[in-house]
């Protein structure tokens, strides 16, 4: 329960950013009752868009694949963070906190979890924040699906799809590197728009990334 | 069908970079260059995500300075720098087209 009261606070940000990614996923043609059920197989709601908008765009199944799951990659850092706490926990634990891992979870979370006097209760307090955000997302991503097929094509409310990520990329912009890496995958995208598939996406975040690591290197070094 | 095939794949895949190091019992360590590679994942995708999307809207007008589209994205960056704000960005920049729709643009 004390996991729950520390996702309280997240609300705030998560009922209107699962809004807003609900009529962003009912733009790209899908239905509320096919949406919630992608929802909760694949329980990420930028792994879910950038799906959708490549497969609306005839992308190769591979290529929507391997984009999709970029985007989720940082859960594997997550995964390796919690994995020392979930360490003496049952093979069915493990699996139901790792369905229900998110970045909220993980925030409100860590560092109860790194206290080593909520050894035995670590788990339980995940598992609290855990399920309120993902009812919390679930309810507000179907309502968002439900209110964006209901609004007409005027409004171009299509547009939100690329505003919702323009507002998840800004943030990622930490320091000057990230922001170098970010200009760079940009550029490269833009130059690589004309290849077939969006392959230039993907192309361009490796770049980004490689770009960016090798930047970072070079200037701690 | 292919829909549904794409989902289930993204379901297990993302599932399973979730369980990864869960899974193994803590024993693996990322390697450190690795973890800073990783670092740069969702600036460089999600902003190679936003360019692509956009070009999908550059042939509603002549020039890049009068598309009401890349003028409200523009509006939405400056918002979402200041503000870090999801829902903020996403409503300014789609106020900022409807005005500039409401202008004849």
């Amino acid at each position: 329960m004390r996991g729950v009261q520390a996702f309280l606070p997240l609300l705030v940000g998560v009922v209107p950013f699962g809004l807003i990614t609900g009529i962003a996923v009912s733009q790209t043609g899908i239905s509320p009752n096919d949406g919630i059920i992608m929802s909760l197989l694949v329980y990420s709601g930028a792994a879910l868009l950038v799906a959708l908008q490549l497969i609306q765009l005839g992308t190769p199944i591979l290529i929507t694949i391997l984009s999709a799951l970029m985007v989720n990659l940082r859960f594997l850092m997550y995964s390796a963070s919690l994995a020392p706490h979930f360490q003496k926990l049952s093979s069915r634990w493990k699996i139901l906190l790792a369905y229900l891992l998110s970045d909220q979870a993980y925030a409100v979370s860590i560092s109860y979890l790194e206290d080593p006097s909520n050894q035995k209760t670590g788990h339980w307090y995940f598992l609290g924040a855990a399920i309120a955000m993902w009812l919390t997302w679930q309810g507000s991503l179907f309502l968002g699906m439900v209110v964006g097929v209901n609004v007409p094509p005027g409004w171009s409310l299509d547009f939100t799809v690329p505003l919702t990520f323009l507002a998840l990329a800004v943030p990622t912009v930490k320091d000057k590197s990230t922001l170098f890496s970010a200009l760079v995958a940009s550029l490269a995208a833009l130059l690589m728009n004309g290849l077939p598939f969006k392959i230039g996406v993907v192309i361009a975040a490796i770049i980004g990334i490689g770009i960016g690591a090798m930047v970072d290197e070079w200037r701690s070094s | 069908m292919r829909v549904w095939v794409i989902m289930l794949a993204l379901g297990i895949g993302t599932f399973f970079i979730r369980f990864s190091l869960i899974g193994l019992l803590g024993k693996v360590r990322i390697p450190q260059r690795v973890e800073r590679a990783f670092r740069f994942i969702p600036a460089s995708m999600l902003s190679a995500l936003v360019i692509s999307q956009l070009t999908s809207y550059a042939s509603s007008a002549p020039s890049p300075l009068t598309n009401s589209y890349y003028l409200a994205a523009f509006v939405a960056c400056g918002v979402a720098w200041k503000t870090r704000n999801t829902l903020l960005t996403v409503f300014a920049g789609m106020v900022v087209l409807w005005l500039l729709r409401a202008i004849g643009m």
